[in-house]
């Protein structure tokens, strides 16, 4: 084991919660590097000062009356609530995308005007608001594994990352989108346009 | 009677039987309470944090693929939820994170009002909130729920090495912070 291993290996073994190959790792390796000791005595005053310090805990009613409390919650949600980013986000898109289709059927300009349309009620959305909105998809699975770590969107198909944003954006407002004319009316240029958007508001740099 | 597995009450729940919702909710309220707790300081934002992770989890849960263990997911909730409440909190208060979490008590302190002994903090819980954000989730989760690095690592999308050495780091500040608090 080197030093930085065994640093970081320190506190569960100091506090017992190393297997017993690396117990006698460390142990090998503090019996030889006064660095790694004086690290090692370090904690181990510090582990040993808080272990019987007794904190606050709620009462049992509290732990009780939390199932209450969230149904009492999610009905509420159910008939008035729209959160914060449905509001900021999902409504104007979906007057976006009402815009949009309305455009195309009634005066059939061309070319479709998607592109900037939808920018433009992206260009309205706070970039932290977007963050936290891509994290909840990425949480939830929904588009998952096209989010990487860093939160760009790296997916290859675009539209199918578009359609599950409003999918989902249905779901969340309970209202009905109709993505498959907005993805059917743009296209994969625009698609990949609107991602770059979101990914420059997610990660600026 | 043998105890159903997330699994089982996830499916039941897919399969529109509330309670095995309810049934996850009680298992793991307390695991996420205390995350929060730790993670943004009081037990009024707590609260919040706990109720507004499940009613996620709520909505969220037709789309859990089952890919990862449930507590990794709900878990990846929570610390998101915790985080971004803490961003809310500084916002709204205008407050950077070390005055925010300056964990002293008031000069009016009463420890026989349920409300302020509701925020009693040992010198421990007082270190962590001095803790930058990610490390007091990292060091929560390892210390007091002892999840294993790799789960956590999927939780907090990091490397191994990366979280290993984030429980590292909290641990040297905490015994610092704290070694100092006890020689005043």
């Amino acid at each position: 084991m080197t030093c930085t291993d065994v640093k970081y290996t320190l506190a569960d073994y100091l506090r017992g919660k190393v297997s017993q190959q690396e117990y006698r790792d460390v142990r090998d390796h503090l019996a030889v590097c006064e660095l790694c000791r004086s690290e090692a005595e370090g904690l181990s005053s510090f582990f040993e000062l808080v272990k019987d310090e007794k904190h606050w805990t709620p009462s049992d009613a509290y732990w009780i009356n939390i199932i209450p409390k969230i149904q009492q919650r999610l009905e509420d949600r159910r008939v008035k609530y729209l959160p914060a980013w449905a509001v900021r986000f999902a409504l104007p898109m979906a007057a976006a995308i009402a815009l949009i289709i309305f455009s195309f059927k009634y005066f059939n300009t061309a070319p479709l005007e998607t592109n900037q349309t939808v920018q433009s009620a992206l260009a309205q959305l706070p970039q932290d608001e977007l963050q936290y909105y891509v994290e909840q998809q990425s949480i939830v699975g929904v588009i998952g594994d096209q989010i990487s770590n860093n939160g760009s969107i790296v997916s290859g198909d675009d539209k199918v990352i578009l359609k599950n944003i409003i999918q989902v954006g249905n779901y969340s407002t309970e209202s009905e989108f109709d993505y498959e004319s907005l993805l059917d009316s743009i296209s994969e240029q625009e698609a990949n346009n609107i991602v770059s958007i979101l990914e420059k508001k997610l990660d600026p740099s | 009677m043998r105890e159903k597995t997330d699994a089982e009450l996830i499916e039941s729940f897919k399969n529109s039987d509330v309670s095995g919702f309810n049934e996850l909710i009680r298992r793991y309220q307390e695991r996420i309470y205390w995350i929060a707790r730790r993670t943004v300081g009081t037990h009024v934002d707590a609260n919040d944090v706990v109720q507004d992770v499940f009613i996620r989890a709520y909505e969220g849960l037709k789309y859990f693929r089952g890919d990862a263990n449930f507590y990794t997911w709900l878990y990846r909730i929570a610390v998101n939820v915790s985080l971004n409440a803490i961003r809310k909190k500084r916002i709204k208060e205008f407050l950077p994170y070390d005055e925010l979490w300056e964990g002293i008590p008031p000069s009016d302190f009463r420890a026989d009002d349920p409300i302020q002994r509701q925020e009693y903090k040992t010198i421990l819980e007082k270190a962590i909130q001095k803790l930058p954000a990610k490390q007091r989730v990292v060091f929560t989760m390892r210390y007091y729920d002892e999840i294993p690095y790799e789960e956590l690592a999927k939780i907090l999308k990091k490397s191994v090495g990366g979280t290993k050495a984030n429980y590292f780091q909290a641990v040297k500040k905490l015994a610092k912070y704290v070694r100092k608090e006890y020689d005043t």
